[in-house]
């Protein structure tokens, strides 16, 4: 017991050593593919109808749309499978419904579940890892971006197919810049914040801050810092945070100074008042602010009514922490999972529909009319994209931004249990400092300490 | 009432119990089984997900959580939110009642605005005091009130705000309530009061109210389980993910987070429903035990 408690900290800190330079090349297909279930692809060689599944999914406004027409495409394609689209509302009220899906039974064969519930999904016991059917079809990912794949793999087991994914970007309104004399378009959060105090001494808007912990996860992710231990929860299960570290303390001095000298309003990141920040570019209170590039696509739509003259609309990549970042932009948006409750004939006719929304032209289509990115280079290299592309570059600046940078454990982002009380404890540490005075490195602390407290609880429950 | 012989007694004993059977049963079913059994899953560290092994913990788990801090901030911002939206909604109530119980031509229509929140629903309510209050949308910045952090996003007044939308929720019934008690009093100790030479305020205050107060703590009892089980305002106004930093985690709403949203936890959810419970039952106790000797029933 000594023993134990004497080297465990040894062993973790070993571990963080080596996890801040190994680069993710242990991270194969094959790992653990050995103890993998079956994937029962030739279910579906003999049947005679089409065999029904459900699709649970949460994609909003143009998102939708789009989904929608990419599913029509599929069920029109052939004649085995046959999506019934069901979309469930947010991500969490998906996710919520899964879980209660647990005690009923009402479970789809297939659900896009949001990134951060990746490890509970996988703690639920209740999926197929899609690792098994791509092993079962010889289904190539080599045009796959690393990073994206890396995101939803834990202990090297694909657990779900990336299909929707983001970074957030920055949005600024190029009028507003021109007016306040900027040029060069921010590239860390410094010049953010610098380019705000010209836009406020020109009387414009200067920075709307949305309160979503996935930024500041995104801030640590481009430094190369780790979210917490275990290799962010990669190679086992999160036990502590790691997040008391000198660029959190950074990143939230930072962020104070800004709110604290009126450089920038916060909004929050759920809720009704989630999307202030960008109704506030149109109103003009703000001239920029980071959100989704998921966005992208309903924000051009509203913006083509013409009812925001006053309103040209930049996108710039994420700004980084610092200038030279060592890390990069971790990925964000969601992945489609197989259940395992699922008869094999659905389980087969789900991973047919998911390799068709993950085939390079489905690709293209969905990048295109939603502001995701392309998650494969040869959808990216598609005329559809080239073309679109290069009429509105502001759709190709996610994919740019995850195409540079190491893949590592710290640019991968973390996989955690319980996400949502993690997410809470940063937004709470934010809040703390902003309207309650606390300073940034007790923020941060605190912060570290309530994500530890929660891992561990969560630790102990699920067994 | 004709005496029963013992066999007619017990017959009619057995009736009773017959005809009682049905709601029994589904009291026993819906009702008593669930809240004993509450009891026990309160015993429990329950998983993550559903389906997975529970661990017993005794009473240790219950301690640990009513000594968190997450607990106290609850439990204040509980009371705080009772004691903002019952008296607040109850005055209010009265004096448009008081308003309203008047003969005049059209009246009718004032009594049908003023009750008319009966019959809104709590998610109209809330989108329609959340658009006004929004920051970059609302009335409020249109009226130059433009606070930061605004209204519904500040650890100080987000509280309030949803308490004025609840007070505002419950002023329907507290006017109904407070009108029809103001209508029952008896026409003649009025008048007598009058006669003796009373002020309006003095007969307001010496007659009406004391004549009133059985319909008052009725207010007061609804009012407070009301406002203990406010829920769809900050549902939808502030959200689980803010309700916490916002200091809204109103008792009710903490244990719908540990139940019903993303990251269940049931034996979580089952202290804290005791912990409810308890305190809605001694809060009851108390004002049956206090406020009642000072109602005053006028003899019907």
């Amino acid at each position: 017991m000594t023993n134990k408690r004497f080297f465990a900290p040894v062993l973790l800190s070993l571990g963080l050593l080596a996890s801040s330079v190994s680069v993710l090349t242990t991270q194969g297909a094959v790992a653990g593919a050995a103890s993998l279930p079956k994937c029962p692809l030739s279910a579906l060689n003999n049947v005679t109808a089409p065999v029904q599944i459900d699709f649970w999914e949460s994609m909003p406004r143009a998102n939708a749309t789009e989904m929608t027409a990419l599913t029509d495409q599929f069920n029109a394609s052939q004649k085995k499978v046959h999506v019934n689209l069901v979309q469930q509302g947010t991500y969490d009220e998906t996710w919520a419904k899964w879980q209660a899906g647990l005690t009923t039974g009402q479970l789809p064969a297939m659900a896009m579940i949001e990134d951060i519930y990746q490890q509970g999904i996988v703690d639920s016991r209740s999926i197929l890892p899609v690792q098994s059917c791509e092993n079962a079809a010889k289904f190539s990912t080599a045009k796959f971006l690393p990073r994206i794949l890396a995101y939803f793999k834990i202990n090297g087991i694909q657990q779900g197919l990336p299909f929707n994914v983001s970074t957030p970007v920055l949005y600024y309104n190029k009028q507003a810049f021109q007016k306040a004399g900027i040029t060069a378009i921010p590239t860390t959060l410094a010049q953010v914040s610098a380019a705000a105090k010209k836009l406020k001494a020109a009387g414009l808007g200067a920075f709307a801050l949305k309160l979503d912990p996935w930024y500041e996860e995104s801030w640590l992710a481009t430094s190369n810092q780790l979210l917490v231990n275990n290799n962010n929860g990669r190679t086992g299960r999160a036990s502590a945070g790691t997040f008391n570290n000198s660029a959190s303390v950074g990143m939230y001095s930072t962020l104070n100074a800004m709110v604290k000298s009126g450089l920038a309003s916060t909004n929050p990141y759920l809720g009704s008042s989630a999307y202030d920040n960008l109704l506030g570019i149109g109103s003009g209170k703000y001239s920029m602010t980071i959100d989704t590039s998921a966005a992208l696509g309903t924000i051009s739509s509203v913006l083509s009514s013409g009812q925001y003259p006053n309103v040209t609309l930049g996108v710039a990549q994420f700004p980084s922490l610092t200038s030279s970042p060592k890390g990069a932009i971790e990925a964000g948006g969601a992945a489609l999972y197989i259940s395992k409750k699922a008869p094999a004939a659905q389980q087969a006719a789900a991973w047919t529909f998911m390799a068709f929304l993950d085939s390079a032209q489905s690709q293209a289509d969905w990048a295109v009319n939603t502001g995701y990115m392309p998650i494969r280079t040869d959808a990216a290299a598609l005329p559809t994209v080239t073309s679109y592309w290069a009429a509105n570059p502001g759709y190709a600046i996610s994919y740019n931004s995850m195409k540079q940078g190491p893949t590592t454990y710290a640019s991968t982002g973390a996989a955690l249990g319980p996400f949502g009380p993690v997410n809470n404890a940063i937004v709470t540490s934010l809040t703390s400092m902003f309207t309650g005075g606390a300073k940034p490195k007790t923020a941060v602390n605190s912060a570290n300490s309530s994500i530890s407290q929660i891992l561990q609880s969560y630790n102990s429950r699920v067994g | 009432m004709t005496l029963l012989t013992p066999v007619a007694r017990r017959r009619s004993w057995g009736l009773a119990a017959l005809f009682l059977l049905p709601a029994i049963i589904l009291f026993a079913i819906f009702t008593f089984y669930p809240f004993l059994e509450n009891f026990k899953t309160a015993l429990y560290q329950t998983a993550p997900y559903p389906g997975l092994p529970s661990k017993y913990v005794g009473l240790s788990q219950a301690t640990s959580i009513l000594s968190s801090s997450a607990f106290l901030q609850s439990l204040t911002s509980t009371f705080l939110f009772v004691v903002m939206v019952v008296p607040l909604g109850l005055l209010l109530g009265l004096a448009l009642a008081v308003a309203a119980n008047k003969t005049i031509k059209g009246i009718g229509i004032f009594r049908i605005i003023f009750s008319s929140t009966v019959v809104t629903s709590v998610a109209v309510g809330a989108i329609i005091f959340g658009t006004l209050m929004n920051p970059i949308v609302g009335l409020l910045p249109w009226l130059g009130i433009n606070p930061n952090p605004p209204l519904l996003q500040s650890p100080t007044w987000a509280l309030p705000a949803v308490a004025a939308i609840a007070i505002w929720q419950f002023l329907g019934l507290s006017f109904i309530v407070m009108l029809a008690g103001l209508q029952a009093l008896p026409d003649d100790v009025l008048e007598a009061a009058r006669v003796d030479g009373a002020g309006a305020w003095t007969v307001f205050w010496r007659v009406t109210v004391p004549m009133l107060s059985p319909t008052i703590f009725f207010g007061v009892v609804v009012g407070t389980i009301y406002a203990f089980q406010s829920f769809g305002q900050i549902d939808i106004l502030i959200g689980q993910a803010n309700a916490q930093q916002f200091h809204v985690n109103v008792l009710l709403y903490y244990i719908y987070q540990s139940v019903g949203g993303t990251n269940p936890d049931p034996g979580q959810a089952a202290v804290l429903s005791i912990a409810l419970f308890v305190i809605i039952m001694v809060f009851t106790l108390l004002q049956l035990r206090f406020l009642e000797r000072r109602v005053h029933y006028a003899g019907r």
